[in-house]
């Protein structure tokens, strides 16, 4: 693995058992994830990003499985684990989670345990983890919560949940998240019950962490703006595959898929003309337990090709690191149908 | 260090002008205590035994000696009252203590596992509830015998159901909240998230049964020992005082041998019940 690697996703396949039917939530995914860097993961709702993520600590539901495909997470250069081996609820992957790979989940308003002083809980994790004395761990858990902004985090760390606002609760979560440093950050839509002036601050709160601790983190989202604004690499993602990936700037400023263009296209501007027409993507995304014959983006596409109907199209490398699974740019040099 | 404490007493001084607010509570909480105290220090505050048995005293009137009057065998009954109360508290608060604690432990599993082992544990818990409880308790007393610890036993055996029913859905609406997932997320193992998280969560419901509870077994031993199968006569309880009054004559003409012990055992009853009502809001800190 290469060292700059923090973790790797190979050739994930998860599926999810729904009665009879099988749902393929994820399909063949494989992303790398930078030390000290952000990478976005972005699509509409379904599209399995939150799968993804949730698989890489083994923390699908009962009727989902990993069923293909290796984890590999390196805390440093020489040291490797693979996550996918794990079972479900072992001894081993419980010290990895929290400790190595912890998460921030999307509704803070509920993720705390309303019958403890955030104080407990966040000492509970530590504890966990580390052996450290009450007072160390509670001088240590102050400073963190000093750090997130939290005023008077003495008074604050005996508080209830409920007496915390939602921004509030959200910088609790992510105290929770950093108090044993962990590796990697993976915040699944952490933004999306907050307003937006909390938003922008949580998003930067998250930047300063990175910046401090030099924690790498996975960013799911639905939102494009946040991804512009927070991550350095991005996967776009459409019914459990990437259809798109690559550093920031390259997608943005030179979105290949067709998908991620039309993504790009329907996120308003500021200072847009208020007489252009927002673009939406027609159409809408189909069941998980379809299977497709070809790109299952086809029926919604508008640069459909003779290929498109054919087969899955094969991961392309466009230009360095900018990869797409797209039918246009297969072939000759790929520009020719651009 | 210091700011730690005061704050700590400021949740404390909350708790206590919550429960001050409550007037049943407090009630409540006042005369169970004077009860259990009143039959704690019993021998400090009656000189009489209260089995000595005196055949020329017997039934008399309430007198400066007598506070109460005596019963048909001349034992003081004011001294059986508050010895009574010994074994009666006791039997209600270390029954409601043990079926809750089988109740709690089972629900929690029931709850947090489901599947097969919820279907299990509701099975065994049907089968019990299914039998009418005073028949199935008879028919216990017949098959161990008769005495206090049997009792006790006997009254958990048979008591936890309603608790476990009660705690198994809790859980199982709790289980799906998202901070159990977090919980999950940061490696806490199953057991801690059971019993340190969703446990806590429902224990405002099972404070409140607890307290129903020894109410209802404080009647339930009444209701034996009048039948003659709880505590053996020769112990002091308040049902056994009523059960030695029974008689046409003492019924008419005495009836201070029974109407006593009855609004002894029913003031408990329901003072408990007032101080579980209080305690439940006090415990919960989301009010």
């Amino acid at each position: 693995m290469n060292k700059d690697i923090v973790l790797s996703i190979d050739g994930l396949k998860t599926q999810f058992k729904v009665g009879k039917r099988i749902v393929h939530a994820v399909n063949d995914v494989s992303l790398s994830v930078k030390r000290g860097k952000t990478l976005g993961i972005v699509g509409e709702s379904g599209c399995g990003k939150s799968v993804t993520a949730h698989s890489v600590v083994q923390l699908l539901p009962k009727t989902g499985n990993i069923c293909k495909g290796t984890i590999k997470y390196s805390p440093e250069v020489g040291k490797e684990y693979v996550l996918s081996d794990y079972k479900r609820d072992s001894k081993e992957i419980r010290s990895i989670r929290g400790k190595h790979i912890s998460m921030i989940f999307q509704d803070p308003l509920s993720s705390l345990d309303p019958v403890y002083t955030i104080g407990k809980q966040i000492e509970e994790i530590l504890f966990e983890h580390e052996k450290i004395s009450k007072n160390e761990a509670r001088k240590r858990i102050i400073d963190l919560l000093a750090k997130l902004g939290i005023p008077k985090p003495e008074e604050r760390y005996n508080h209830y949940p409920h007496q915390f606002s939602g921004g509030m609760k959200q910088r609790v979560m992510i105290a929770i998240a950093m108090v044993c440093n962990p590796k990697l950050l993976i915040a699944d839509e952490p933004t999306t019950a907050l307003d937006v002036t909390i938003q922008a601050q949580i998003l930067s709160l998250m930047r300063d962490i990175q910046k401090d601790y030099g924690t790498s983190i996975i960013l799911i989202t639905h939102n494009m703006g946040i991804v512009a604004e927070a991550c350095d690499e991005v996967a776009v993602m459409y019914m459990g595959r990437i259809v798109e990936y690559g550093p920031l700037e390259k997608v943005f400023n030179n979105p290949l898929h067709p998908y991620t263009s039309a993504l790009l296209r329907s996120v308003p501007v500021l200072g847009i003309d208020k007489n252009t027409e927002l673009r939406s993507i027609r159409g809408n995304t189909p069941d998980g337990s379809d299977v497709f014959q070809g790109c299952e983006f086809s029926p919604r596409c508008d640069q459909i090709c003779q290929h498109c109907k054919d087969g899955h199209p094969p991961v392309r490398v466009v230009e360095e690191g900018h990869e797409v699974r797209c039918w246009l740019y297969e072939g000759s040099g790929g520009s020719d149908h651009k | 260090m210091n700011t730690k404490k005061t704050i700590k007493s400021s949740i404390a001084k909350r708790n206590i002008q919550k429960f001050y607010t409550n007037r049943l509570a407090l009630f409540g909480l006042i005369v169970v205590a004077i009860l259990i105290i009143m039959s704690l220090i019993a021998p400090f505050i009656t000189p009489h035994d209260p089995n000595y048995v005196d055949s020329y005293k017997r039934l008399q009137a309430p007198s400066s000696e007598h506070w109460l009057g005596t019963d048909n065998a001349g034992r003081d009954l004011f001294a059986r009252l508050v010895y009574g109360g010994r074994v009666s508290i006791l039997v209600g608060i270390a029954s409601a203590l043990g079926a809750s604690i089988i109740g709690v432990i089972l629900g929690c599993i029931a709850g947090y596992f489901g599947g097969k082992v919820d279907a299990i544990i509701l099975y065994f818990c049907e089968t019990f509830v299914s039998f009418p409880s005073t028949i199935l308790v008879l028919v216990m007393v017949g098959l161990v015998g008769r005495g206090l610890s049997n009792l006790i036993i006997i009254f958990c055996v048979t008591g936890w159901m309603g608790v476990a029913r009660i705690v198994r859905s809790k859980i199982m609406s709790l289980r799906e909240e998202p901070f159990v997932e977090s919980c999950i997320a940061n490696g806490i193992s199953g057991i801690s998230i059971m019993f340190r998280h969703l446990l806590p969560n429902t224990l405002g419901p099972v404070i409140v049964s607890i307290t129903l509870a020894t109410a209802d077994f404080v009647l339930e031993e009444s209701a034996l020992s009048f039948l003659g199968i709880g505590v053996p006569p020769n112990v002091a309880t308040w049902g056994n005082i009523i059960n030695s009054a029974k008689s046409l004559d003492i019924f008419q003409n005495h009836p201070m041998l029974w109407v006593v012990p009855g609004l002894m055992i029913s003031l408990f009853a329901l003072s408990v019940n007032f101080f579980g009502d209080g305690l439940r809001d006090v415990l919960d800190v989301r009010q």
